[in-house]
């Protein structure tokens, strides 16, 4: 999933984004939560009407993953019919959308998987889960925003880089690696998380960090950079993001035969 | 398929449908009871939004998926079936609305009107 988060903010165009940027955050956010909510409330009345499924089967925690899991939408196929020449706010607001939701329902993912394991639920547990969410999207944009910042400061500083397009296109990706990689492993230990540290939460939350970085890159970092690796790294992470998406098609394909085999 | 959840896979779809509907339409209508008129958004580009994000894709199977595999050495056999429960209730979801939805693109858009112009091609 990583790469698809990176080129999604790397590749992204950012005039139209932040032109409407109320609409996106209005449904990237509030939208992904209300569907999360909805999701939870309908998927556990059903299941415990024991009609369609077993009552026994699954829990409240269950149910709320499978929530989180179904408030994650793909707008691809809808991009392909809305042209950015002909609708250039609705193909923004669907786009920016899609990228928002993406990121939001990951990092709604991780936060549930680890706050409801650890914990009974309760009203408690569900302020804990949004005051987590909202604690940790802050301090991932940041992380992500430092590292972009930092490797945008490396090329405009030292211009020998743009004779080496390989290293170049190399250093953006790795960069945006680490990015996604220190969160991970810095929540791992519980440094960041002094607030909550009692309950020692194994948050990982590279998501957010990985997409302001790529963000922050493409708007400091792509001017410093030679012209093939412009083309390059645009060209790489696209490729990229396209083949990690088929693979988890193909993964499905191969999960649907072996469910009918079964 | 055997123990496959069926009926509660075509509920669960049912339950994107409602939840997605209730996502685009609520804030605006909130914004428009309120009289305040910070939403400039015309009825077809909602209803546009609102189909656009019924698909489920690759990033809803990948974190079913990521249930089921994480940690699968150390499961009970329960666990196993619970988060097996889950990724078939997913991929049911994936499976018909990447299928059914894409295939009726064409027919929504004629029926929102978007590509009028386009139909000559």
């Amino acid at each position: 999933m990583p790469p698809i988060i990176f080129a999604a903010g790397y590749n992204l165009r950012k005039k139209e984004f932040f032109d409407n940027l109320k609409y996106i955050m209005l449904y990237g956010v509030l939208g992904t939560f209300i569907n999360f909510s909805v999701l939870s409330v309908i998927s556990y009345t059903l299941g415990q009407t024991d009609i369609f499924i077993d009552k026994n089967l699954l829990k409240l925690p269950d149910y709320m993953m499978m929530a989180c899991v179904l408030a994650s939408t793909d707008t691809v196929a809808a991009l392909t019919l809305v042209k950015p020449e002909k609708y250039p706010r609705l193909n923004a607001i669907l786009f920016g959308e899609g990228v928002v939701n993406d990121a939001v329902s990951i990092l709604l993912f991780n936060t549930v998987k680890s706050t409801l394991t650890k914990s009974e639920i309760g009203s408690e547990a569900l302020l804990q889960l949004l005051g987590n969410f909202v604690y940790l999207s802050i301090l991932s944009i940041i992380i992500g925003v430092i590292f972009a910042l930092a490797l945008a400061f490396v090329f405009k500083r030292y211009h020998s880089f743009s004779e080496a397009p390989l290293i170049e296109t190399c250093l953006v990706m790795l960069v945006g690696y680490s990015a996604y990689l220190i969160p991970e492993i810095l929540h791992l230990s519980g440094i960041f998380l002094p607030t909550f540290s009692d309950l020692a939460f194994v948050f990982s939350s590279g998501i957010m960090s990985l997409f302001s970085c790529g963000m922050v890159l493409s708007h400091y970092a792509y001017q410093n950079l030679s012209e093939t690796s412009q083309k390059g790294t645009t060209l790489t992470f696209d490729a990229l993001s396209f083949l990690s998406e088929t693979f988890v098609f193909l993964y499905l394909g191969k999960a649907f035969f072996a469910l009918i085999a079964v | 398929m055997g123990e496959f959840p069926f009926f509660y896979t075509m509920m669960m779809i049912v339950a994107v449908f409602l939840a997605r509907i209730l996502a685009i339409f609520l804030p605006p209508a909130l914004f428009f009871i309120l009289r305040r008129r910070e939403i400039n958004l015309l009825l077809k580009e909602l209803k546009v939004i609102c189909y656009g994000g019924l698909v489920r894709g690759a990033i809803s199977f990948a974190l079913a998926y990521k249930i089921l595999a994480e940690n699968r050495e150390n499961k009970t056999p329960e666990e196993e079936k619970k988060d097996r429960t889950i990724l078939d209730v997913c991929m049911g979801v994936v499976l018909f609305t990447t299928f059914v939805l894409t295939i009726m693109l064409q027919t929504f858009s004629s029926y929102i009107g978007l590509n009028k112009d386009e139909t000559d091609m």
